[in-house]
């Protein structure tokens, strides 16, 4: 019995950390920056095609990947922000303009990165194996690769937890996004600072493809499923919150894996239950700000 | 005067032009009853997509594959042309979407008036575009489809066939493999998709009439990231025999988590994704394959005219190797549609679809004969990962080795 509730809890922490570091990039370009960016998942399956290339093809163990391809991911969502969404920003009339056509531009990115991705890559499936030894905890065994996912993820949010909180660029974030004209007006450079978040969140996305590459194989139109997930848990850990989004990845994964225990058919159905309820309960999120009607 | 000539020369001469250049030369106007350039055959497929993986795979590179080969060969001899006619195809993206599929079946038949069609990759899409073929009397061969449904209702679709193996001849197959083995006690888990619960409602009874014990019988969903736990579980009921009905990713997933868990089934069987050479490849990769069985199955040593040229060349053609299962099947779906024409000796598309009905044909697949519609042998129905080849292990005359129990270990990562 205690076994079976050690194995619960393990396997559930770590579908949490999976989770979580799906969710972790769109928490900052969605809460920070209100670009609820629907390509998140096409980053993240860019970043695992392309740790499966320099794996497969260059020999580049996919943990060194991380140096290259969060550098390259952050520089082009630097970019996108700069050239893409800052227009989007400077030409709406409100934030809720901003928030409709942001979407749709991202909706848009969707498509080309997906059909860039079948250029590059073709639509064949691709894995690899890395990692994929196990661990003994309590007497069980569990993939290494997926404990690295869980390390991986805690890891990050302390790190962002401590960058947000106590280094000038994240104060700069933080007051960006609770109220930017305010920013502005106590001379943070709200356009850079914006441009950085979803520059930061496209890294997280290339992060979490790395791991992902790790665990699952890999196909072009996946991304939309990415997408949902990392929906869901920004949603339900509150927007803006990097360490909402750690627990509500927790949350759901313990969620998940009890219900996995009991009937693994309804599993999604739990997801999605406890979204619903939470949505009607506590639109806010686990530790989400109260939200304003503008 | 000569000025008034001119002026009246100039436009003259002009509408000569224009009268001469509309006509044209006489030859490039059809006639009725002269051969077409090309024998067009539409091709509404899953390019992109969560489908276009496994159309990349299995279908759309055999398709151009059977092309080449028509067309090195002169194309197809069609009698009432008394010539061969090269063969080309108009492809559209149906994206996955099995709507499009059915939309983009009607505008090649009736818009592009394509000769014939060559289905999209999938059941539900086959399942979808057979009443459009029907009505149009396109006659077309699924290489994708595995539905009892489909095959119960095909005479309400005179014009669909079916190429692949179906479900209940793959769950016989692993029913008397296990008995064979002595497998006493078994887990059955599936996913919750059409595919899952059509194989469990075959195989379930079987098994237990068969004498084997199913212990253990649970379900998931349809593309879960975990599934350790239920494995888990499978490992502590402590059977002899692991069968799961599941979809690629599922089938990838399952086999990463076994080992992650050190759970090693004595016999591991898997119906949709171990046929892939990724499988053998990736997923399992450093001889982890080796013992898995899985559905299918075609390979290279099949007794089967042209079957190790066409898996040649399809590795020199795509650099990767066809899948032990649907790749051939829809070469020979080629095959077939040419073998037809030319029996038929006409690109009529209702007296083609009359000659696939009563006829016998020669292909990779072994000699092809249908019956209601769909094709009653196969080189094989389960097959098993023996040194590098996915070979078959059927009770039975078709039967390539011995079936190697217990499964090895899995190796050491």
């Amino acid at each position: 019995m205690i076994q079976n509730l050690l194995d619960i809890l393990i396997t559930g922490l770590i579908l949490g950390g999976i989770y979580a570091l799906i969710a972790v990039g769109l928490t900052l370009q969605y809460g920070v920056g209100r670009v609820l960016n629907v390509s998140h998942g096409e980053f993240i399956l860019v970043g695992a095609l392309s740790t499966y290339t320099l794996y497969v093809g260059f020999g580049i163990s996919p943990l060194a990947a991380i140096v290259v391809i969060t550098p390259v991911l952050f520089v082009i969502g630097y970019i996108l922000d700069r050239m893409l969404f800052n227009y989007l920003r400077k030409t709406s009339v409100n934030a809720d303009a901003f928030s409709g056509r942001s979407l749709l531009a991202s909706f848009g990115l969707v498509f080309v990165l997906q059909n860039l991705m079948l250029l590059i890559w073709d639509a064949n499936l691709k894995g690899y194996t890395y990692l994929n030894t196990s661990v003994s905890i309590f007497g069980a065994l569990y993939g290494l690769n997926r404990l690295l996912a869980l390390g991986v993820a805690v890891g990050v949010s302390v790190v962002f937890y401590i960058f947000i909180k106590s280094t000038r660029l994240g104060k700069a974030i933080r007051s960006a996004a609770e109220d930017p004209l305010i920013a502005q007006v106590m001379a943070v450079n709200v356009k850079q600072v914006l441009a950085i978040c979803f520059g930061l969140g496209a890294a997280m996305a290339g992060l979490a493809g790395i791991l992902y590459s790790m665990m699952f194989e890999l196909q072009p139109g996946k991304g939309i499923e990415l997408t949902i997930i990392a929906i869901v848990v920004v949603v339900f850990g509150g927007l803006g919150s990097i360490s909402g989004s750690l627990i509500g990845g927790f949350v759901l994964g313990l969620v998940t894996s009890i219900v996995n225990f009991i009937d693994p058919s309804l599993s999604l159905v739990a997801f999605y239950l406890i979204f619903i309820l939470l949505l009607l309960f506590k639109p806010s999120g686990i530790l989400g700000r109260q939200i304003h009607a503008d | 005067m000569i000025r008034k000539i001119r002026l009246v020369a100039l436009p003259l001469t002009l509408i000569a032009l224009l009268v001469l250049t509309a006509c044209g030369p006489a030859g490039q106007i059809p006639v009725s009853g002269e051969a077409p350039e090309k024998i067009i055959i539409g091709n509404p497929i899953a390019l992109s997509g969560p489908n276009a993986p496994a159309a990349a795979l299995s279908q759309v590179p055999s398709y151009d594959l059977w092309v080449d080969d028509v067309n090195a060969a002169g194309g197809i001899y069609v009698k009432e042309f008394d010539k061969k006619i090269p063969v080309e195809i108009l492809r559209y993206d149906d994206t996955s979407d099995v709507g499009t599929a059915v939309q983009l079946t009607e505008k090649l038949i009736v818009e592009d008036k394509v000769d014939f069609i060559l289905p999209p990759w999938g059941t539900a899409s086959n399942f979808a575009i057979a009443p459009v073929v029907s009505e149009h009397t396109m006659p077309t061969l699924g290489c994708t489809v595995s539905s009892k449904q489909l095959a119960a209702e095909a005479e309400k679709y005179p014009s669909f066939f079916g190429v692949l193996n179906q479900a209940p001849a793959q769950g016989a197959a692993l029913v008397a493999v296990a008995q064979e083995l002595g497998v006493k006690t078994a887990a059955v888990i599936h996913h919750n998709d059409l595919h899952g619960i059509e194989f469990a409602g075959d195989v379930l009874p079987q098994l237990s009439a068969g004498g084997v014990d199913v212990v253990l019988y649970k379900t998931f969903p349809a593309g879960a990231t975990d599934l350790s736990q239920l494995l888990r579980e499978v490992q502590a009921a402590n059977v002899d025999a692991l069968i799961a009905f599941s979809y690629p990713p599922e089938t990838f997933l399952m086999t990463g988590q076994l080992r992650e868990i050190g759970f090693n089934p004595k016999m591991f069987y898997a119906t949709v994704g171990v046929a892939f050479p990724v499988f053998r490849d990736a997923i399992a990769a450093g001889g982890a394959a080796e013992g898995v069985m899985g559905a299918g199955t075609w390979n290279p040593q099949v007794k089967a005219e042209g079957a190790q040229g066409y898996f040649d060349r399809h590795v020199a053609k795509t650099e990767a190797e066809p899948d032990r299962w649907a790749s051939a099947a829809c070469y020979a779906s080629g095959q077939i549609l040419q073998q037809a024409i030319e029996s038929a000796g006409t690109l009529d598309p209702a007296a083609v679809q009359q000659a696939i009905a009563a006829g016998e044909f020669n292909t990779i697949i072994g000699t092809v004969k249908f019956e209601n519609q769909f094709n009653t042998t196969y080189p094989g129905n389960i097959g098993q990962w023996q040194n590098g080849e996915f070979l078959i292990i059927d009770p039975g005359e078709n039967r390539q080795a011995d079936p190697i129990y217990p499964k090895p270990e899995w190796p050491a990562p």
